[in-house]
């Protein structure tokens, strides 16, 4: 029976990660094809895809090691990168803990629907069986973190986001399997992407050379959408010293050495942009006058 | 190999080690310079990746317009670019959905780039 709902939970996980999916894909293939420009082989790009999964990262790694970038550097550079990822999990779980206060035990429901005015509003009808909690389940439990070495591999930007999203509706069909089953077909769909792209090859697309400028442009098109979706405005200092170091570092050395040296200059002036807003923000807060 | 398994590994244990932390003892230990720096090194890396990504649609142009005039090749590429990246910003804003602006991106700019 619990089986049965597993399967059935990761089946509508799979089902959510259509959108994803749908998007991956073609981003892939062109990852696929630009690795095969670059000279990678398919093995090695599939490996890429399958290993890594972090598509902005991935196509970094193209520029250091095309550009010659010790492997060290580049080791450093990529996970310096990924290291926002760190904070995907702990944002997830602090949604989930928090919307656990809308949770009640199946045995009172309609003492809870009689005590809360807004239940309706918080619990669609098609999520009532997964806004209650499981006979024996207390709110310690939640969020559950059993299988997380599983799902939490599939925790990319993307999916992260679609995950929150749910989370932050307070549309409580999260399990365990749901998020395993978003993060396997968003999974699925870049490394076959990655995988089709690379067997079609650098020329793929050279008799519709819209369709090869089109697909060059996903990129630029890729890395301006995620700047959005994480830009929040105490991240302007970070952005603007990082773009400004990338220019004197490519202009001084190389795009690859432009790129770490904009990371890492922008990631030092988020650390002290930050300084200066708790220190401005130091006397209100603590109610001096 | 041993760079994209060294990541991919590193890029795991960012992922997953942070579940085993639990929900509430996950703020403390990313608070501080520390936060600051991971919360502001992706969008950093992101906008540095993406400036090196557009370079080669702009500067070009730029180089033209400061010299004997740009050709058409590089007006092209560079209108295409600017029209691609206002279309990714507009559907962002309006649906806010990543692949979807990206693609749209993607789609204008091919378009432009067909038409021109």
């Amino acid at each position: 029976m619990e089986l049965r709902g597993s399967a059935a939970r990761f089946g509508r996980g799979l089902l959510a990660s259509t959108p994803v999916a749908l998007a991956y894909f073609p981003v892939a293939v062109s990852f696929g094809v630009a690795a095969a420009k670059a000279g990678f082989s398919l093995p090695e790009a599939a490996f890429m895809s399958i290993v890594i999964y972090a598509g902005a990262s991935q196509f970094l790694a193209f520029a250091l090691l095309a550009g010659g970038a010790p492997p060290a550097l580049a080791i450093v550079s990529l996970l310096a990168m990924n290291a926002r990822h760190l904070l995907y999990a702990p944002a997830l779980l602090e949604g989930l803990r928090r919307i656990a206060d809308f949770r009640a035990p199946r045995e009172t429901h309609a003492d809870v629907l009689a005590a809360s005015e807004t239940h309706a509003d918080l619990c669609a009808p098609s999520e009532t069986e997964t806004n209650f909690r499981a006979p024996g389940e207390t709110r310690a439990d939640w969020p559950p973190t059993r299988w997380s070495w599983l799902w939490a591999f599939g925790l990319t930007d993307e999916v992260f986001a679609s995950a929150l999203g749910r989370v932050a509706g307070r549309r409580l069909n999260w399990s365990e399997a749901w998020q395993t089953g978003l993060g396997l077909g968003a999974y699925l769909a870049w490394v076959g992407g990655t995988t089709l792209g690379a067997v079609l090859g650098a020329g793929a697309f050279e008799r519709w050379p819209a369709i090869d400028a089109a697909l060059g442009f996903l990129l630029p098109a890729l890395f301006l959408a995620l700047l959005l979706a994480m830009f929040e405005g105490r991240h302007l200092a970070a952005a603007v010293v990082a773009v400004a170091a990338f220019a004197l570092g490519s202009a001084l050395a190389s795009p690859s050495t432009g790129i770490l040296v904009g990371m890492l200059a922008g990631g030092l002036a988020g650390v002290l942009s930050s300084a200066r807003g708790e220190r401005s923000a130091g006397p209100s807060a603590g109610g001096a006058p | 190999m041993v760079v994209c398994a060294v990541v991919g590994v590193g890029t795991y244990l960012f992922r997953y080690l942070p579940t085993r932390l639990g929900a509430g003892r996950t703020r403390g230990r990313f608070a501080g310079p520390l936060g600051a720096f991971l919360g502001s090194v992706g969008v950093a890396a992101v906008a540095a990746l993406l400036a090196a990504s557009l370079e080669p649609y702009l500067v070009p142009f730029a180089r033209g317009v400061i010299a004997a005039g740009p050709s058409p090749a590089e007006a092209r590429a560079a209108i295409a670019a600017v029209l691609g990246a206002l279309a990714t910003a507009a559907t962002f804003r309006w649906r806010k959905d990543v692949a979807v602006a990206t693609l749209t991106g993607a789609l204008v700019y091919g378009v432009t780039w067909w038409l021109t």
